[in-house]
């Protein structure tokens, strides 16, 4: 595909968008199964997560293992500031955003000096440390047994977002709006500065691309969009507590964009979708009770997902290093 | 006048010392010959200059300003460009995105404006691809599938393109790594025909080269360094004769 005249040759490729779009758009009304809705509101949550880690993973070349702590940060956050603070929705969200940029800043000031393994060590041990401190914190967190008060759903004047169809809809213009600014961004001057840092360091300098800037940027960009999916989380779940927060996360989040593929959008997305939906099934089969009890057990046991995620992340390195989008754009990237 | 001076520039790797005391001047709108044996320093040289390896001693001034200590994307951006011995184009950007990003430092959209494509970013971005393919035909390569992944293009190719990438930023200075090597004698005469089209922009350079002839053609003064040391300096008929680059050689 040509990036650059944002047209394409492939005509399929169109479609699927059109149909996926349709399919996003108009899903929660065809199916009004809220356990379904539900699956599609945390697809959302997570995508905007994966966007930014993907942005910092597949277009700079730059690991974090922290992007879960950010996740967690904008949802402690937001319900902080909505219980303590009485703020509506509405102001809490900009605030956390805000708040997550500034801890990615502060961050990535510090560790986007690191390369490699080196940077992965750094934020793996802030995701490390922020887990701690959930637990440990309890006058402020309610520690292990999750935020001690219920966090309001927002509302707009005396329209209030208390249905799961209604949320849908507010997670994904969010989305939205978080796909569309990346997208642009990808295919601009930033986007090409961010690819060349990932090509090469040093030819980037040389060509008059500051590299650690540009890194330090891009850390705080996808700092803010975990936030602001950690606050359309902490407002829909009502309730949140340390476990959503974990290191896991962020190694499904690895999962998500490899799965999807990487440097791209679209695969942030579809990766999230396909990864949630898989865990979702395997999580329903263990329930299933024509299955013997021994695969259920297997199916049931939460380190076997782990090991799911990691064949699979394997699997796509070896044979679709492109990820799930990548079958879908002609073959030059 | 001077564009670009080094004083007494000494670069060590350890007890290694690639770069001995090198005094060297580039006249503006000169076209500058560096040669010499293999391992004479000529690459580590540019690494100084461009900022890639630290200066170990000595001062480089560039258009009047200090540049010794700068990082590489300062110096670029005060107007010295380079390409190097074997091409580093982008891998994971097309021909055209490859000459485009070399845009970078006389561009200035950042990322609120390209996220949200506002009327300058847009503005800015269409003219790039404009300038782009006007660099594309400027070096003569608008034949190639500018759509390409770079680094797939044949190695005289890739050249131009990075040629091309470094000329995007308008540079008042050109550091060009061997860019004849690997070509055959044709497109060697082309690059010469490329060489003397990019002087009429008002671009200095310096050609570190190996192919003689081409050097020979080319330049108006050249300058031979051996074991990190200058030891001629002149013409290139002067240099021709000189017995001290003759032994260098053959010795």
């Amino acid at each position: 595909m040509n990036r650059i005249q944002g047209s394409t040759k492939n005509r399929l490729h169109i479609y699927l968008v059109i149909g996926l779009l349709f399919f996003i758009c108009l899903f929660p009304m065809l199916d009004s199964n809220r356990y379904h809705i539900n699956m599609g509101i945390m697809v959302g949550i997570f995508s905007i997560v994966a966007i930014g880690f993907n942005l910092l993973l597949g277009n700079t070349g730059q690991i974090s293992l922290g992007q879960a702590a950010f996740y967690g940060i904008g949802a402690y956050a937001s319900a902080i500031l909505a219980v303590k603070a009485s703020f509506s929705f509405w102001i809490a969200f900009p605030c956390t955003a805000i708040f997550c940029g500034l801890i990615g800043y502060i961050l990535g000031f510090t560790s986007v000096r690191f390369k490699g393994s080196y940077l992965a060590m750094a934020t793996l041990s802030f995701g490390v440390i922020f887990s701690i401190i959930l637990l440990e914190w309890t006058t402020v967190t309610g520690g292990a047994g999750g935020y001690p008060e219920m966090i309001p759903r927002p509302s707009i004047g005396a329209f209030k977002i208390d249905s799961e169809l209604k949320y849908y809809y507010l997670v994904w213009a969010f989305l939205a709006g978080v796909f569309i600014f990346t997208r642009n961004l990808i295919k601009s001057r930033i986007g090409r500065a961010l690819y060349a840092i990932q090509g090469n360091e040093t030819v980037a300098g040389i060509i008059g691309i500051n590299p650690t800037r540009y890194k330090l940027k891009v850390f705080t960009l996808s700092a803010i969009y975990a936030g602001m999916a950690g606050s359309l989380y902490a407002h829909y779940a009502t309730y949140i507590s340390e476990e959503s927060f974990t290191f896991l996360f962020s190694v499904t989040l690895l999962c998500m964009v490899v799965i999807g593929g990487l440097g791209s959008v679209w695969g942030s997305v579809v990766g999230t979708a396909v990864l949630y939906l898989l865990s979702e099934m395997i999580r329903y089969m263990a329930k299933f009770s024509l299955l013997p009890q021994a695969v259920r057990n297997v199916l049931a046991e939460y380190s076997y997902l782990l090991l799911a995620y990691g064949l699979f992340v394997a699997i796509f390195i070896i044979f679709l290093p492109r990820g799930i989008v990548g079958l879908f754009r002609e073959g030059k990237r | 006048m001077e564009i670009l001076e080094l004083r007494r520039v000494t670069k060590a790797f350890g007890g290694l010392i690639a770069v001995k005391d090198l005094d060297l001047t580039l006249l503006s709108g000169d076209l500058l010959g560096l040669t010499g044996p293999n391992g004479s320093g000529k690459t580590t040289l540019f690494n100084v200059i461009t900022g890639v390896v630290p200066v170990t001693s000595g001062t480089i001034i560039f258009d009047k300003k200090d540049i010794t200590r700068l990082p590489s994307h300062a110096i670029s951006k005060s107007g010295l460009g380079r390409t190097f011995q074997t091409p580093l184009l982008f891998s994971n950007m097309n021909v055209l995105e490859n000459i485009m990003v070399g845009f970078h430092s006389i561009t200035r959209a950042e990322f609120l404006s390209t996220g949200l494509r506002l009327f300058g970013s847009r503005k800015e971005e269409k003219e790039m691809i404009q300038k782009a393919h006007a660099i594309m035909r400027f070096l003569e390569i608008d034949f190639i599938d500018y759509e390409e992944i770079a680094t797939n293009l044949p190695y005289g190719h890739q050249r131009l393109v990075e040629i091309g990438r470094a000329l995007a930023a308008h540079p008042k200075v050109l550091l060009l790594d061997e860019p004849a090597a690997g070509l055959n004698e044709q497109e060697t005469k082309a690059l010469g025909k490329i060489l003397y089209r990019i002087r009429t922009l008002d671009v200095s350079i310096i050609l570190v080269e190996h192919n003689m002839d081409l050097l020979m053609n080319v330049s108006g003064r050249v300058v031979v360094i051996n074991y990190g040391e200058k030891i001629a300096e002149g013409t290139p008929s002067q240099i021709q004769r000189d017995p001290r680059v003759i032994e260098a050689y053959l010795g």
